[in-house]
């Protein structure tokens, strides 16, 4: 048997390297958190670092202001390292095996809806993201550093800004800087990382700055985004929550595009925010970033393809006869693809309801429950309720029930369940 | 299932997760903070796992 035949994955071998890669780093990265004296127990411990490696954001630690700089960085870079992901690091090491890893790259962007390569070559390819991956990183960096923050905040910050990971160094997290050019920069870099990678590629790399614009889910992403600001701007308004039209505006603006991104900084706390503004919120994470991004949730491009396909359902009530087509700008939408969405949305709603009523089984009131599992299956990190601020009010069960949830939002949940059939197995 | 191909590869990627324990470590050292010896020993025991899983690997193709 020669080398290559030797080390050949399959499409299986490449489901079971990407949940254990997470499951493993997941384990491994937790070791620090349990022995540095933050009386963290295990399922604490596990809960940050999955949170970490998940880039979810969600924290079991307070006083983060009094902690050691080097735990606090550790914490930050989990999310770097979470947000590279198996596509970054597995692409850059296979080359080096000399073995393929096209099924890597599928199971890691399952989100992707063309199945193409960036580029021809898979090598090539991380070599690329790379490129952009530490670009992104080093420009937040920068940006931060000339708005005043210190050398280790700026470089601690970038790394979950980029990364979509909302850990801060600082309890209040954003809100510890309380400036308006710290929160557009964070604006700014939050929507850059939603954005679809092979998009930033086209941008970048191919000759085509203009792809943002043109760029059907981007844009589709971006409206939602647009749609959540000015319905919180008209309820500040209109609640007369805050005085002053800047920060109506700023705080309007900041908090959406980081829930929505799934990024989970904060400059106050917004589960408190008039009427049913936090749960709008909550729920335009559950679309989340675009595919191919570091973001979570459902992804924008399922969402838009979902509200195609109602929308052609509801013309065919009116003309039974018609032969309509779905269309995500001018790209047809393949009968297929459309009832994979929908495969993976009702799969997602079972697991949503199953994983909150075990959350409910754990002793957690409703509010704190859905928005936990909202929060931790779409890798956004704050939720609601007792979970609004941090996870300590979750038990030692329901720490480890999120967990599960954290690395099944973060796979995608298919390439998770896959490993749990039978015909799997038999493969 | 390619069991080689996935420890292999897994221990690689175990060997390059432990690199960033060094960032911290060398916080530990700069700002003179404890906690040192557990991001120290938390880089040597994975990258020492990383390390036995792929020359196991390899030893075990070489043999083949």
């Amino acid at each position: 048997m020669s080398r290559q035949e030797d080390l050949t994955l399959n499409i299986s071998d490449g489901f079971i390297i990407t949940t254990l890669f997470w499951v493993v780093l997941a384990l491994a990265g937790s070791i620090p958190f349990y022995f540095f004296g933050l009386d963290l127990n295990f399922s604490a411990a596990l809960f940050e670092s999955v949170s970490g490696i998940t880039t979810t954001g969600a924290t079991t630690i307070t006083g983060l202001d009094s902690l050691p700089k080097s735990i606090l960085l550790y914490r930050q870079l989990l999310q770097w390292v979470g947000g590279a992901g198996l596509i970054v690091l597995a692409v850059a090491v296979m080359p080096a095996l000399g073995i393929g890893g096209g099924q890597l790259y599928k199971t890691e962007l399952p989100g992707s809806h063309n199945n193409q390569k960036l580029t021809p070559r898979i090598a090539d390819s991380a070599q690329a993201l790379w490129k952009i991956y530490v670009g992104l990183t080093l420009s937040c960096a920068l940006l931060y550093g000339l708005s005043g923050m210190t050398a280790f905040d700026a470089i601690a910050h970038s790394l979950s800004t980029v990364a979509g990971g909302g850990f801060s160094t600082h309890d209040d997290s954003i809100g510890f800087f309380n400036s308006g050019f710290v929160e557009g920069i964070c604006i700014i870099f939050m929507l850059l990382s939603a954005a679809s990678f092979a998009v930033h590629y086209a941008a970048i790399f191919g000759g085509k700055p203009l792809k943002y614009f043109y760029d059907a889910e981007f844009k589709f992403f971006l409206s939602v985004v647009g749609i959540v600001i000015a319905i919180s701007i008209l309820v500040f308004l209109l609640s007369n929550s805050y005085t002053g039209l800047y920060s109506i505006i700023s705080t309007a603006i900041f908090h959406a595009v980081s829930i929505i991104t799934t990024s989970g900084f904060t400059t106050e706390n917004f589960s408190l925010w008039p009427g049913f503004l936090p749960y709008l919120l909550l729920v335009g994470a559950f679309m989340g970033a675009c595919s191919q991004s570091v973001g979570g949730g459902i992804k924008a491009w399922r969402v838009l393809i979902m509200i195609n396909q109602a929308y052609k359902e509801i013309l065919k009530t009116i003309h039974p006869n018609a032969v309509l087509t779905s269309k995500i700008g001018t790209k047809v939408i393949d009968a297929k693809i459309a009832e994979k969405v929908w495969g993976f949305f009702s799969i997602y709603v079972f697991i949503f309801m199953f994983l909150l009523l075990a959350m409910l089984g754990t002793g957690l009131d409703f509010e704190s429950a859905f928005s936990a599992v909202g929060a931790c299956l779409n890798n956004l990190g704050p939720g609601l309720g007792e979970v609004a601020e941090n996870y300590t009010a979750v038990s030692g069960i329901g720490k480890l029930i999120l967990c599960f949830a954290m690395i099944l939002g973060r796979l995608e949940i298919f390439t998770l369940l896959v490993l749990f059939t039978p015909a799997f197995w038999r493969r | 299932m390619n069991l080689k191909s996935i420890l292999n590869l897994l221990g690689i990627l175990l060997g390059i997760f432990s690199i960033s324990f060094l960032p911290p470590l060398a916080l530990t050292f700069i700002y003179q903070e404890d906690g040192g010896e557990i991001f120290l020993y938390s880089f040597l025991s994975l990258s020492l796992f990383g390390g036995i899983d792929v020359v196991h690997v390899k030893t075990r193709r070489s043999h083949t």
